[in-house]
């Protein structure tokens, strides 16, 4: 009997050590680059950060209608928690707009840095070459 | 395979499906209020962003130096919120947004709340208080690592802990500690897992053996 004991103790201390790691998630977020457009309407940005936001994580969604700030979350895991989030701020400056972008992750239940995330949004958001923004 | 093999395997998977679903916790993402400020530098926007962030988190910074995008964490030792202050230049004045990031559960506020009072403080609004923890019990407890902890190993540090999960080593060098249920990280010359004893006086990890006076 004492050797099942120990046996089913070594499992919930080998347990406790395997899960040790989501235990101590913590917050990463960023501020990412900053896109200006010199020459085009602010209703472009808004349609191209829901776009972006859309191909990189889901269901993305205008934070107040006609606000220009956009938000969508990423995927859930089997618990119904999502791991990574992100945020475009659209706002019209002269004859074109600057948008601003933020992101967040929880590692390591997020494989992917906030500056991962950031970086891979401002690519489908596109560049100077794609779509007349510039980052920096 | 004999039946002792099968208990621990069978032990072994439940005891994971069971801490790592207590271990789950989410990331919950807010925008703020956006000002449009008629007057004043994308500077001043800058100083009054870095003091809004002061108010909650901790160590506001810009990044790049002069981009305007200001982000802080806290609270200190925990590191559970975060929030970003975008500061862009117009022709007369400055625009500026708010995003706030926080982790839930282990969070005691929402990222709307926090958003709230960075914007408010921002612009100089009534605030609304976020929630605090409850005061930590002092002496002996396994809910915090309150108190002065010396080392069982010859030569090795005792540290101060604080109850806002600040430490300070006998050598002058600060750090921090942070608990999850028994585990115990302290971050003091890098980050070191530890676990805590059943009657909350001991501290063992692979590199430290620490013992509280209480």
């Amino acid at each position: 009997m004492p050797r099942f004991s120990a046996a089913i103790g070594g499992a919930i201390i080998l347990g406790l050590v395997l899960v040790q790691t989501p235990a101590n998630a913590a917050l990463d977020m960023v501020a990412g680059a900053r896109g200006t457009a010199v020459n085009a309407p602010s209703t472009e940005c808004s349609t191209k950060a829901k776009a972006a936001l859309g191909s990189v994580l889901l269901n993305p969604f205008e934070a107040g209608e006609g606000t220009g700030q956009w938000m969508a979350n990423g995927p859930a895991d089997s618990d119904g928690q999502t791991h990574a989030a992100a945020a475009l701020h659209c706002f019209p400056v002269g004859k074109g707009y600057v948008v601003t972008l933020a992101c967040a992750v929880e590692r390591p239940n997020s494989t992917e840095s906030a500056t991962d995330l950031c970086g891979r949004i401002e690519q489908a958001f596109g560049t100077d070459a794609t779509g007349g923004v510039t980052w920096r | 395979m004999t039946m002792r093999a099968r208990l621990f395997a069978l032990a072994l998977v439940a005891s994971i499906v069971v801490m790592s679903a207590g271990a789950r916790s989410a990331v919950e993402m807010t925008t703020g209020i956006r000002y449009v400020v008629a007057t004043g530098t994308v500077q001043d926007c800058g100083a009054k962003a870095k003091t809004a962030l002061n108010t909650f988190l901790g160590d506001a910074a810009e990044s790049p130096d002069g981009s305007g995008d200001w982000s802080a964490t806290g609270p200190m030792g925990r590191g559970t919120a975060s929030a970003v202050v975008h500061c862009l230049g117009l022709a007369k004045g400055y625009a500026v947004t708010f995003t706030c990031a926080v982790q839930i559960p282990g969070n005691l506020y929402h990222a709307s709340d926090l958003c709230l009072d960075v914007a408010h403080q921002f612009s100089g609004k009534p605030l609304v208080a976020l929630a605090t923890p409850t005061p930590l019990p002092t002496g002996c407890s396994t809910s915090n690592l309150v108190g002065t902890w010396v080392s069982n190993d010859r030569g090795g540090p005792t540290l101060q802990m604080a109850i806002d999960g600040s430490l300070l080593g006998n050598d002058g060098v600060s750090g921090s500690w942070y608990m999850d249920g028994t585990t115990a990280t302290i971050t003091y010359y890098g980050d070191h897992v530890t676990t805590l004893s059943a009657d909350g006086k001991h501290l063992d990890g692979r590199d430290y053996h620490l013992t509280r006076q209480c």
